[in-house]
């Protein structure tokens, strides 16, 4: 029965690290119509920043730098994308798949091919026990920082002015651009903001999901596949996506570990037979 | 002494189709001019070219002397022409509180939320509804509403009575004589010509992309042969 809920918390935390992840990819897609193939990359990028600055300053300095260097990776990525931007999704994939490639090699000069755990700050350390058996401190910390950094995604998007723009710029640039606002500032902030959730969630996880060459691409897989289930452009749909995808990994892991890595896309698919614009999705684009 | 908004010989169009063909047009500072015109002469065309939503291929548009042909949407909002578009184009998911907020341009003396929300107490209403979910005229005062929000200099009006009953008509009719006479300088495209007479003091009328009459509206209503002429109307 414990093993059933250790089970579930640790879905629990993968979905919501992947939501970092498929919110900012949505988003993207939702505001630019433009799937951005890196995206994994800024993961990685959180991941091997939370490695360097793990044993030295700590984990927690690892989360500004992160912030930072995957803004400005992101805002580096929209000045690549923008030329082809009205140029359809295959010339996007392929221009952004190549700077995810580039970066994995980079990476892999870097940090070559082991695979790091780096410690989590010494108070996360150690574990809890819950019934008598024990729970990593640091895994109950990443369902609480990450639902923190969910809740805060969904505060900004639907509660603000700036989120307010943004959904604006999603249904109509042109009528957004005739209130004032410029709309160059308003994708490439988008990008930088979805390039910084993705780092950040690199560090958080780094110490459970373990930071290696091929994170990028698995990652981006999986959040692919939130986004689908969800519904492109819908946050909502990423949430729920994610938790969805987060239980089924662990679960499917858990309990039929031959068939774990079918489940993921047995579910897309049959989502997508059952609605193809995935499960809070409006238009099929 | 130039007005408000001079146009010159503008020209506009997409790609290789030229739409806006060579229209000149002056709108002196409070006053109300109404642009008439038949099925897809251009009227959206040239006005959203004076926006900037479509850029003008060439021709000058002042605004209070200040060049605004060519330059980007966002800027030409900033210089004070604010656009109530064809179709209003509302963000049907974001509520119209939301909506309207996206408008909100501060200024000493103009137009606040609560003013705003005042002279269109029924949007007072309905403030946490989705903007897609109103009845269409709410959404023209939703639409008017976010125009008025950016205080322009120059309010653009492209066809607020389409789609409108006759009830809702007369009270739209109400809330922009209400403007006008507050001195809001307007230009208004239209096809109802009660709606853009009663609150116009100058008729321009546009055929094929070029304006072929202009006078005052007394003048236009003294000639009904200019109507009948241009808009194939009795
Ligand atoms: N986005 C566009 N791309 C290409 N052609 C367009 C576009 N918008 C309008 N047109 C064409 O330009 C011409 C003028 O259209 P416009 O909308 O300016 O006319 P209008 O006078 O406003 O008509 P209406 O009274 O029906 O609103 C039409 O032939 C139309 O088909
Ligand atoms: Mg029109």
């Amino acid at each position: 029965m414990i093993e059933i809920l250790f089970t579930f918390l640790n879905g629990l935390g993968r979905g919501l690290l992947l939501f970092t992840m498929a919110a900012g990819l949505s988003l993207v897609f939702g505001l630019m119509s433009v799937l951005n193939l890196a995206h994994g990359s800024l993961l990685l990028l959180g991941g091997y920043i939370a490695v360097m600055l793990a044993s030295g300053a700590g984990l927690a300095a690892a989360l500004p730098v992160a912030l930072i260097a995957g803004a400005a990776f992101g805002a580096v990525l929209y000045f690549a994308v923008k030329p082809v931007m009205n140029r359809g999704h295959l010339d996007q994939g392929l221009l952004t798949l190549g700077i995810a490639f580039i970066f994995a090699d980079v990476a892999k000069h870097f940090w070559g091919n082991d695979v790091y755990l780096p410690a989590p700050p010494e108070i996360l350390r150690g574990s809890v026990g819950v019934l008598g058996m024990q729970y990593p401190v640091y895994r109950l910390f990443v369902i609480v920082a990450a639902a923190a950094i969910a809740l805060v995604i969904f505060v900004v998007v639907e509660r603000t002015r700036l989120g307010a723009i943004v959904r604006a710029a999603v249904a109509d640039k042109q009528m957004v651009a005739a209130l004032g606002y410029r709309i160059s500032f308003i994708m490439g902030g988008v990008f930088a903001g979805a390039a910084a959730l993705a780092a950040i969630g690199g560090v958080i996880g780094a110490p459970v999901i373990g930071v290696r060459p091929g994170l990028d691409t698995e990652m981006l897989i999986l959040a692919l596949v939130v986004v689908v289930v969800g519904g492109l452009g819908s946050l909502r749909g990423a949430l729920v996506g994610a938790l969805l995808i987060g239980q089924i990994q662990t679960l499917g892991v858990a309990l039929l570990p031959e068939l774990s890595s079918f489940l993921v896309f047995g579910v897309m698919a049959l989502v997508l037979l059952v609605k193809p614009t995935g499960l809070f999705g409006k238009v099929n684009r | 002494m130039s007005a408000l908004l001079e146009v010159k010989d503008l020209h506009a169009g997409y790609g290789a189709s030229r739409i806006v063909r060579g229209v000149s047009l002056s709108v002196e500072e409070g006053a109300g001019i109404v642009l008439f015109g038949r099925n897809g002469v251009g009227k959206s065309t040239f006005m959203q070219a004076l926006m900037g939503m479509v850029t003008p291929s060439s021709g000058q548009v002042l605004l209070a002397g200040k060049q605004l042909a060519g330059r980007p949407a966002h800027e030409i909002a900033k210089a004070g022409l604010a656009i109530v578009p064809q179709g209003r184009r509302l963000f049907p998911d974001l509520t119209v509180q939301e909506n309207l907020m996206l408008g909100i341009r501060q200024t000493p003396k103009g137009w606040t939320l609560d003013t705003l929300y005042e002279l269109l107490p029924r949007l007072a209403e309905r403030t946490a509804q989705p903007a897609g979910l109103l009845s269409g005229g709410e959404q023209q005062m939703v639409a008017i509403g976010r125009a008025l929000l950016r205080n322009p200099s120059v309010l653009l009006l492209d066809e607020p009575s389409e789609g409108l009953a006759p009830r809702i008509i007369a009270e739209l009719a109400g809330v922009l004589r209400t403007l006008r006479a507050d001195g809001l300088t307007v230009l208004i495209v239209e096809q109802n010509l009660k709606l853009g007479l009663t609150m116009s003091d100058h008729v321009a009328i546009m055929d094929v992309g070029k304006i072929v009459h202009e006078s005052t509206v007394t003048e236009f209503r003294r000639s009904p042969d200019i109507a009948r002429r241009y808009l194939g109307v009795i």
